[in-house]
């Protein structure tokens, strides 16, 4: 188990972390503690793609034009569970992500990264392109941009990666500890101060899930 | 697919069809281009790419024809970037990626007439002749 999993080194996707293990997720500006408790691999295949302008219920995306962003059911997932995945374009299309509908993933300051179907022959393995959503209503969503300065009647994308179920793990204090000092331990434990980590959640893998 | 995309000689591109069809390269459509004895667009580059032509192909229903591939000058008059073409009466004819030299298409906004608008056109000297083309774009 890494400190720091290895998410985004440009290699085949695999388990950023296993069954039992803990991963310290940074959400909503804090952080957050949970076990792995099951993963299941989340292989490549025909259900995990989606057809856009379909989905958008239009029949074609116009030239140079955009499909709204819009949620991606396939991706929805209940609480205690998230999703590990990469993406790519099946079509000459560029996928937008936002997490949320709100802020956009693959961003800076002044731009917002997409993904192409250019990405994967200097990313082969996609990295660059990991995401994750986490629990119930933090659904991801896509917007599609054609670069083309012609119609195209599909802009598929293809998804696949992993999902973990996760439980939130609860410090167990002795009873000694007054309410004072739990305040102030959970405290650090959301700003993921390592050495209280350490003692109340132990070993943990720290994951830039959201960078909100 | 080119043999230039499976081999890698440019890695990094895309290959795909020419993106116009239709009579004159009309149509917003991919697919075939019919001439119209005057300029017909046979692919237009996307924002922010670039495209080398990797195959031709025609058929020439008509009488003995020439063909002139090139782009179009900001000043709109045809600019031949690959040598005449000859298309033979009721034959079909073509160039591959051996063939043709590895022009770059793309975007000049320089004023006319020294820029261009980096879209590949042919100019036939005759009507009805149908022509597809392969390009690899590079974003």
């Amino acid at each position: 188990m890494g400190e720091v999993a290895n998410i985004f080194d440009n290699g085949p996707i695999s388990l950023i972390a296993r069954i039992k293990d803990n991963i310290s997720v940074y959400t909503a500006k804090k952080w957050a503690h949970y076990q792995v408790v099951y993963t299941e691999p989340w292989p490549r295949s025909s259900p995990l793609r989606v057809e856009m302008v379909a989905a958008a219920a239009v029949t074609f995306i116009a030239a140079n034009g955009i499909i709204a962003k819009r949620l991606v059911p396939i991706l929805q997932v209940t609480d205690g569970e998230m999703l590990h995945v990469r993406f790519e374009p099946l079509d000459d299309v560029e996928g937008v992500v936002y997490e949320l509908a709100g802020s956009g993933k693959f961003i800076s300051r002044n731009t917002h990264a997409r993904v192409s179907m250019v990405t994967c022959l200097r990313d082969p393995y996609l990295a660059t392109t990991t995401f994750f959503i986490m629990g119930h209503q933090r659904d991801m969503n896509l917007e599609v941009r054609n670069p083309n300065p012609v119609a195209l009647p599909q802009a598929r994308f293809q998804f696949f990666g992993f999902r973990y179920v996760i439980e939130a793990i609860i410090p167990q204090f002795p009873a000694s500890v007054t309410d004072a000092q739990k305040a102030a331990v959970t405290k650090k434990l959301e700003d993921g101060d390592k050495e209280t980590v350490a003692q109340y959640i132990g070993p943990t893998t720290w994951l830039p899930a959201e960078g909100r | 697919m080119s043999h230039l995309i499976t081999t890698g000689r440019y890695a990094g591109l895309i290959a795909k069809g020419g993106n116009r069809s239709g009579v004159g390269g009309a149509a917003l459509i991919p697919g075939m281009v019919i001439t119209t004895g005057l300029g017909s667009m046979l692919h237009q580059v996307p924002l922010g790419r670039s495209f080398y032509v990797t195959k031709i192909m025609w058929f020439n229903p008509g009488v003995l024809a020439t063909l002139d591939f090139g782009t179009l000058s900001n000043a709109a008059a045809p600019v031949p970037l690959f040598p005449t073409q000859t298309a033979f009466p009721g034959l079909e004819g073509g160039l591959t990626e051996e063939e043709l030299v590895g022009v770059e298409f793309m975007l000049n906004s320089l004023a006319a007439p020294n820029g261009w608008d980096g879209n590949l056109y042919v100019v036939a000297s005759i009507a009805l002749i149908t022509i597809t083309v392969e390009v690899a774009e590079k974003a």
